[in-house]
Formats: structure tokens, sequence, C-alpha cells
């Protein structure tokens, strides 16, 4: 339900009351509540932004003509000035159309110092580490949601593409429950960084820890055709993510849920740790239902409907890649689906059906 | 303590401005609590069920429909078809004991009608006639649009629109002009290419356009009638996307192929149609019945075809890429100041 500013205003003069809120909140609320480009509607701000994006490439074209780009180090240093260009635009100015332009001059530059360094070492490793160290810098330096998302995917790339460049992809199974826990961590702290100046960073920071998890665990599900791959495995041991998906489930658990939940009945919460214990074990190959499950935990929790929805969609592409993938015939994989919807109904309702005090009750 | 929800807030509100009202931690928690934004164990309880109601019923589901692909090839071929009809008739026996008018009546019925394109694909699958293919699309129109007449809902219409595009894409390759080689290939590549390489043929392109524009004109004149159901606005944006793509895409081959080509009347068409169309729609849907989307769309067909045409116009130099970025950049700020103008005039008729 949309809130009118009346029904914000009085909950900002409770916790006026209480000595939470700042104390110049009216004024405050007022300024926040007359932005002006929160009134465009989206079509008007793509339109922005494709002519932004226009005049981007134009430039880019104009710098190819004048010959900037005839050297290695002319794409090294053409692309390290396009990206300070960039975080210059966008600190100066703040509209849809210098945000879009900015952000194309923006990974226009990344995309030319890659190129450059790649070419200079002769190696994929060093342009990289370049991105990588250049994301980095850009989540603190550049002060736009976008790109910070797109930086922290950029760096979670990065990292996966140097893993299998040094032949290291046996870390791989790390990756995705390490952006998850980050994530974790993010939503339990949100209470301390949520009011703070770091808040647009870090909510930009762990979107992008959600998506860039997302990426990593669903090349779990990839089939390749072994003619393609000539022996490379491309994402060995995937029980390893889901074994840590699964810690990381029964935390998010024990914290959000066992406060409250805990308290419809004495089985409730052990129940839950079953199930999740078993839905675990069930998903050993396909760790990104314990991920989905994480993250529509959280969504939950935090009243985040994106979140929640973004989790149940992972949920539907991840199984449809991964049952697709399966080197089996359609009738098992029919057994299969079937054979699981009825297990989860049936746990549905064994939960139901717990003895002890009935939630609707209400909670203390 | 509260014992129940004090002041409803949207949780999405609350974490945009916890920073910007300078709200403490202990506050940021405090006013979730207080906006009944944090789960009790009775909505936990309840999402919990919710949640594996809707994955063992999904999962479940895509089981028997994966069971069914696995024994298609092995089903009589009247069993398939009586399956299909069978979901068909479902639908309309929904849609007629729940109502047209309601939200499963018409989900039902849309559903009837995508079934019947389904029914269409497995008859010619079955039975191979050898015809072609626009049939299929052409038939699918023509069972479709007495639903949609009686319907009274803009998805069926969406339908027929998108039948009676391909329909007349296809029958125009297919039987009257059929493509070349390069036609061939695109089509390999995928319907999208397939579609942009048959709109380089200007006939089609305009034939698309007039079918489109007459579809707009009809849609208007419903809600100029003051048909309620008509009232809703993403059919003819919808409709006005495709008259726009079609002479967009082929002004601007004109632009980039010249007119050194040998003369041909279709040519001078595109150019004529777009600037009219613009023309037109930016004055109705500017002061007749506003509307941001179409000219939003209209602003940014300009917008390119203006840019190409003095790319194409003007002597080529390295300059010239750093002048027409400059245009670009102008154009867009004024489109978007006039946009942002009309916007805060309060006039646009959003739905």
């Amino acid at each position: 339900m949309r809130a009118t500013e009346s029904d914000l205003f009085g909950l900002c003069t409770r916790l006026h009351a209480e000595g939470l809120i700042a104390e110049d909140w009216r004024e405050r609320l007022r300024a926040t509540t007359s932005d002006p480009h929160a009134r465009s509607p989206w079509y008007v701000r793509a339109m922005i932004g494709f002519g932004a994006w226009l005049a981007s490439l134009l430039l880019i074209g104009f710098i190819f003509g004048i010959r900037a780009l005839s050297s290695s180090t002319g794409f090294v240093v053409t692309g390290a000035t396009l990206v300070v260009v960039a975080v210059a635009v966008r600190r100066t100015a703040s509209n849809d159309f210098t945000s879009q332009l900015a952000l194309a001059l923006s990974l226009a530059g990344q995309g030319l110092l890659a190129f450059g360094v790649a070419e200079l070492a002769h190696g994929i490793e060093p342009a990289l580490l370049t991105l990588l160290a250049v994301n980095a810098l850009l989540i603190v330096a550049y002060p736009d949601a976008v790109q910070r998302v797109l930086a922290v995917l950029a760096i979670a790339g990065a990292g996966a593409g140097l893993l299998y460049a040094q032949e290291l992809q046996g870390l791989l199974p790390l990756l995705s429950p390490g952006l998850a826990l980050a994530y974790l961590l993010l939503s339990i702290r949100e209470g301390s960084w949520r009011s703070s100046r770091h808040a647009e960073p870090l909510n930009a920071v762990g979107s992008g820890l959600l998506l860039a998890g997302f990426g990593c665990v669903l090349l779990s599900a990839i089939y390749l055709f072994p003619e393609l791959t000539a022996g490379l495995t491309f994402y060995p041991r995937p029980w390893l993510s889901t074994l840590a998906f699964g810690g990381l489930l029964l935390v998010a658990e024990r914290h959000y849920m066992a406060p409250v939940y805990g308290r419809v009945a004495p089985l409730a919460m052990p129940a839950v740790y079953g199930l999740t214990i078993a839905v675990t074990a069930a998903s050993a190959w396909a760790p990104g239902v314990p991920f989905a499950l994480l993250v529509v935990l959280l969504g939950t929790a935090r009243g985040d409907r994106t979140v929640t929805g973004a989790g149940l969609a992972f949920l539907v592409l991840f199984l449809a890649a991964y049952f697709y993938g399966m080197e089996t015939d359609m009738l098992t994989k029919s057994m299969t689906l079937v054979g699981t919807g009825v297990v989860v109904l049936i746990a549905r309702h064994a939960l139901a059906r717990l003895p002890g005090r009935q939630a609707g009750t209400g909670d203390a | 303590m509260p014992t129940e929800h004090e002041t409803r807030v949207d949780p999405s509100l609350l974490r945009k401005l916890a920073a910007p009202l300078g709200l403490t931690p202990t506050g940021y928690a405090r006013a979730l609590e207080l906006a009944g934004c944090v789960p009790t164990a009775a909505d936990w309880q309840r999402q919990l069920s919710r949640f594996l109601l809707l994955v063992g019923v999904a999962l479940a589901l895509s089981g028997v429909a994966a069971f069914f692909a696995y024994n298609w090839a092995a089903l009589p071929h009247l069993a398939k078809f009586a399956l299909i009809e069978a979901g068909i008739i479902a639908g309309v026996l929904a849609s007629a004991w729940r109502g047209p008018d309601s939200p499963w009546g018409r989900s039902a019925l849309f559903a009837a009608a995508v079934l019947c394109g389904i029914l269409l694909a497995v008859f010619g699958q079955t039975y191979q006639t050898g015809a072609d293919p626009y049939g299929l699309f052409l038939a699918w129109l023509l069972l479709v649009l007495p639903w949609a007449l009686i319907g009274r809902q803009a998805a069926l219409w969406m339908l027929v629109a998108v039948l009676a595009n391909l329909a007349l894409i296809l029958f125009w390759q297919q039987v009257l002009y059929p493509p070349d080689d390069f036609g061939d290939l695109a089509a390999m590549l995928g319907p999208g290419f397939m579609l942009m390489h048959a709109l380089q043929d200007f006939r089609l392109a305009q034939l698309v356009f007039a079918l489109n524009v007459t579809a707009m004109l009809g849609w208007e004149f419903l809600r100029w009638r003051g048909v309620t159901w008509a009232g809703g606005r993403w059919f003819v944006r919808l409709l006005a996307g495709f008259a726009l793509a079609a002479m967009t895409g082929t002004t601007l081959i004109v632009i980039v192929s010249g007119f050194h080509g040998p003369a041909r009347l279709w040519s001078f068409g595109p150019p004529v149609w777009f600037a009219l169309f613009v023309g037109t729609c930016l004055w109705f849907y500017r002061v007749r019945r506003p509307d941001l989307f179409i000219l939003a769309a209209c602003l940014l067909a300009t917008i390119i075809v203006v840019t190409a045409l003095i790319a194409r116009s003007a002597p080529f130099d390295v300059g010239l890429a750093l002048v027409l970025a400059l245009l670009v950049i102008g154009q867009t700020a004024a489109a978007a100041l006039w946009l942002r103008k009309v916007a805060a005039s309060g006039d646009d008729s959003q739905q």
C-alpha cells in the first residue's frame, strides 16, 4: 500500500518523541518528498538514456577518428581518461542525461583500458586484475547506483575469469557462497548502515552481490558438450556450494525466524531446520535451490518484495536450466518433479499440523 | 511495545528515507516495527505455507507437463487434439461462468485463445499438407476474432494485432514476394532478423504501417465513444510502436541508401508517412489525449531520423562525430525539458 505523507508524518512524530530521529526531520521530510527527478516515468528516462548512450558512442567515434587509439598505450590512456571524466561528470551533475552519459563513458573507458592492458601485457590476467581494481575504486568514487551494481558484477566476473585463467576453478564453488555471505551480513547489519551516509553505496553493493551470486551459481546449471570443454571441469564439486548455502540458510533462519516463529510451537524451528537440511541434501548438485531459498527468506524478513520476487524468479530459472541440462530422459525428469512436488506438499501439511500454540493467536 | 501496527508505511519508502531523515540505527528498526514491516509469527507461518504450496504445485504441474512431453509422440492424434480442445472448452466455459469481465474470466478466455494457436500448430504438424505458415496465423486470427469482439479485453485485441501483422508479413513473403538468399539467412538467424529484413520492402512496411494506424484510429474512436473496456493505454501504445518502428526503419534505410537507386515511388513514402505520423501524434497526444509514452517514442524516433539525415548529408569528416554528438545532446535535452513540462502540467492520462 502506498504511504501518504501524513502516515509518514505520524511515524516520524512518534520516532521523534522516542528520540530516534533527527531534530530537523520536518524540513528533511519536506525536502525528500519534493524531488523533481522522482516524477519522470520510466519511458521518459529510457528515452533520455538512449540519447545519452547515442551521444557517448558518437563521442567515442570521434576519439577513434582523431587517432587517439593508434596504439596499446593510447587505448590505456584514453580509457583511463574516459573513466576519470565519467567520475567527474557524475559527481558534478545528477540528472538523467548526465548520469547515463557518464555511465556510457565509464563503461567504454573500462573496455578500452582493459583492452589496452591486455595488448601491452600480452595476456588476459592483467586486464582482469585491472578491471577488478578499477571497479573497486568506482564503488567508492562513482556516486551512482547502476554503476556500483555493475562494478560488483564486474569484480565477480573478473574474479571468476581469473580463477579459470589460473586453473583454480576448484575454488569457484566458494565464490557464490562468498557473495551470499557478504549479502547476508549486509542484511543482518542493515540497521547500522541504512541510516548512515553509506546507505546508498551499500544498497547498490547489496544488489550487485545478489545479481553476481545468481550469475555465478547459474554456471553450475550450464550444460556444455564434452567436446567443447576439452576436459575442463566447468563447475567442479557443486555440492560444496550447496553445503555452504545450506549453512547460510540455517544462520538466516536462526537470526530472522527463530525469535518469532519459534514461539508457534516447540517443534516449529526444529521442523524448519530439518526441512532445510533435507532440501540441502536433496539439492546437492543444484546449489541454486538453497541460494534461492535464502534470498526469498531474506526478502520476506526485510519486507523487500523485490528481493523476494528475485529469489522466486531465480528459483524458477535455475530449476528450468537444471532440469533442461539433466542427462536423463523426460520420464525420469517428470517423476523427479512430481515426486519432489508431492514431498513439498506433505512437508507443508506436516508443518501446519505441528503440536503447540498456533501462530494465529498472535505473538508476544 | 505496540500490540498492533500503528502506521502503514511502505518498507521500500523507509529504506529510502532512513538516511535523509536522520534515523538512528535503533530508530530504523523501530520504524520498521511501528510500520508493521517486521513479519510476525503468523506472517511467517502464512508465508511459509504459501511458499511451500506454490513450489509444490508448480513442481507437480511441471512434472505432469514433462510426462505429457515424454509421451507426446506416442499419443494417438485424436488424443492430442482432444487434450487441447478440452483445454479450449474449459477456458471458454470458465470465462462464461465467471463472466468475461472478471479477471478470471478474462484470463480463461485469453488462455483458450492461445490454445487455439497450439491446436492449429499440432494440426499442421500431424497432417503435413505443405501449406505456408502464414495460413496458421491467419486461421488463428479468424478463430479468435469473434472472442475478441465479445471478450471486451485489450489483451485479446493485442493478440489479434500481433497475429494480423504476422499473417500480413508472412503472406507477403511466402506467397507474393518470396525473399532472396539473404532473406533465407535472416530467417535462419531468428524471427527478429527475419522481420527486420522483411520490412526492407517499402511496400510491405507501408502496408504494416497502414494496418497498425487503422487499428489505432479504430481504438481511439472507441475511446471517444466512451467504450469503457477500451480505456486502457497499452494497446494503442503497442500499435503506435509497431507503426513507428516500421516507418522509422524504412526512413533510415531511405536516408542511408540515398535516392541514388532506381526512381521508385514507394521510396518516397516512408519519410512522408513518418513525418505525418509523428506530427499528428505529437499534436493529438499532447493536446487532445495526452500520453507521455507515445510522445517520448515519437521524439526518440525523430532524434534518430534527424541525426541520421544530418550524418548522411554532411561531408564525412572526423569532426562530424563530435558535431553529431553535440546535436544528439541538444535534441535529447530539449525533448526531456518539453516532456517534463508536459508531465508537470498534470495532463498526462496515464493508466
